[in-house]
């Protein structure tokens, strides 16, 4: 069964097309790399897959519900319970520890639990960074962190948008490995 | 996470609250001085004399002792800073003829604080004090005693004497008086119906208040006592009270205003700052009455800690300008507490809206790719 299923989906920016005329179709279990060179519209495609921006035209149906007649709220709620998002810049809030990043996550989703949280850092190996702020955090830690914010609440789709871009070759294979066993692991998808 | 994002954004966090800081502790500090005002003025007036006369009604020569007794009795509710009657008769040193006037000094003392006297005031009895137009008349001097003759209805004259302890200055018509126990005249005048001309009273009461209490002597003597308020002093405190509580008030608007400006700014920049983070906060799933819920519970934690240490602040200023202003403390209205803290809370939050309008309207995809 397709989780999620892309049919014509254009975007167009005024008279310039970003995306035109897509179609895809990721099934549960599904490990999908999208490459294409800068301005190709990766962006722009996990942004509509990811419920942050609507199709100009084209249908997205995610787990059998077409997302492109959500309104903002709708589309707001579909990002919380089903999409896990992982980023080039980390985008971790610098005020909060390790732990308090995680349980951002799970506060907007449904209450906070530090013990599932700790859990979380411990299976990205951050356990004993979980009162760090992320100044205090190397890159490749701060990209398992984002990691362990994206999974918490066991997502339907993981996407990560460029999620290696800012880490060596070391922790760029590290980071590959963790994504690609739990998408097996819990039968999820990742983009 | 609220308390986290305060704690650890220090600077900016430390601004905002002193803006609100800053704010509550002039706007407390004025309330409390505005609310203060009226007792402060009625302080202050009360050394300016009596407020209010009671004389005679009608049909009647002179107010009774008993009268006195009630009128006390009356006015006791109202705080009264003194009460003291008057007795006039005209008496008689070395042939010539001089007003005397009996009384209870030790209320005068109150009624008139504003009288000054070279010597002390009596103590005794036969103790009286002389108005300097009657001491330089006489050439009497503190210290001597003299004699004085009163007149019975048959013309028999009674002569007592007085000791001088004290000058009377006031530099008006109390100075061609000489004033003394209301006994002496009892004394001088034992044929005479004994008795009060008039009875001077000093209470703090703005002056509908004092023509209530008027009323109420009037009638609780059945018309035995009239009253007159003494118009030139208050019309004067309440005009002057009236001024003074307009200005604090629009002072008061003034500073909330600057306030609302000052935090409105604050909380701006803190949501331009965190564009990222509400972005981020809104791909997680945060709905928009979340953001909202996450700046106003910062704005109330700020209101309230800001409120609070507004009114330590506002009472210290308040005390250090009432003493500077009117040379005595202010008293603490328990009432300013909870209007402090709901002003603060209420600045706050009214200036966080825009802010808020502001953050709701973060485009998470556009915020988290960098544009």
């Amino acid at each position: 069964m397709n989780v999620l299923e892309l049919e014509n989906v254009s975007m167009k920016y005024k008279e310039l097309f970003a995306l035109q005329d897509i179609d895809l179709a990721v099934q549960k279990g599904n490990w999908i790399s999208i490459m294409g060179p800068s301005g190709s519209g990766k962006t722009t495609l996990m942004n509509i897959i990811g419920c942050m921006s609507k199709p100009t035209s084209g249908k997205v149906v995610l787990d059998g519900s077409d997302i492109s007649k959500e309104n903002d709220k709708g589309l707001t709620l579909i990002r919380r319970d089903k999409i896990g998002l992982i980023f080039q810049q980390f985008h971790l809030i610098p005020y909060l520890t390790a732990v308090e990043n995680v349980m951002v996550a799970q506060y907007y989703h449904s209450l906070p639990d530090e013990v599932e949280a700790l859990q979380a850092l411990e299976r990205v190996g951050l356990k004993n960074r979980a009162r760090h702020l992320p100044s205090q955090l190397s890159g490749g830690e701060q990209q398992r962190l984002c990691i362990a914010r994206a999974l918490i609440n066991f997502p339907m789709i993981i996407l990560a948008d460029e999620p290696t871009g800012n880490l060596d070759e070391k922790m760029k294979k590290s980071s590959w490995r963790f994504s690609k066993n739990y998408t097996s692991r819990a039968l999820r998808s990742s983009l | 996470m609220i308390t986290s994002s305060i704690l650890r954004r220090k600077s900016r966090m430390v601004i905002a609250l002193l803006s609100i800081i800053v704010g509550a502790t002039v706007v407390s500090g004025l309330l409390a001085i505005y609310f203060d005002i009226p007792r402060q003025l009625s302080q202050e007036f009360r050394s300016y004399g009596s407020n209010i006369l009671f004389v005679t009604g009608k049909n009647q020569e002179t107010i009774q002792k008993a009268d006195l007794k009630k009128i006390e009795e009356i006015l006791s509710e109202e705080d009264p800073t003194g009460i003291s009657g008057f007795r006039y008769e005209t008496v008689r040193m070395n042939e010539i003829p001089f007003t005397f006037s009996g009384t209870q000094l030790s209320q005068v003392q109150k009624t008139n604080p504003y009288w000054y006297i070279e010597g002390d005031w009596p103590d005794k009895k036969n103790e009286v004090l002389v108005g300097q137009e009657v001491a330089d008349l006489f050439l009497l001097k503190e210290g001597t005693t003299y004699e004085i003759t009163g007149e019975t209805v048959d013309g028999t004259g009674i002569t007592q004497k007085v000791k001088v302890v004290g000058i009377l200055q006031t530099g008006g018509s109390e100075e061609e008086i000489m004033y003394g126990d209301l006994s002496i005249l009892e004394n001088l005048f034992p044929s005479t119906e004994s008795g009060y001309d008039v009875i001077e009273a000093s209470l703090p009461l703005k002056q509908a208040q004092l023509i209530n209490a008027g009323k109420a002597v009037k009638q609780e003597t059945n018309e035995r006592v009239g009253y007159q308020i003494v118009k030139k002093l208050t019309d004067s405190e309440d005009s002057v009270s009236q001024k003074l509580t307009l200005l604090i008030f629009l002072v008061t608007l003034i500073v909330l205003l600057i306030t609302l400006i000052c935090v409105g700014t604050t909380m701006m920049s803190v949501v331009q700052e965190r564009r990222k983070e509400i972005g981020l906060k809104k791909a997680m799933g945060a709905e928009n009455k979340q953001i909202v819920q996450d700046f106003f519970g910062e704005g109330c934690m700020l209101g309230l800690c800001g409120g609070i240490m507004g009114i330590i602040f506002g009472y210290i200023f308040a005390r250090i300008v009432s003493v500077q202003v009117f040379s005595r403390m202010i008293s603490f209205h328990i009432g300013l507490i909870p209007i402090t803290i709901a002003l603060a809370l209420f600045i706050t939050l009214l200036a966080s809206l825009i802010p808020v309008r502001s953050a709701i309207k973060v485009d998470p995809a556009l915020v988290l790719k960098g544009e």
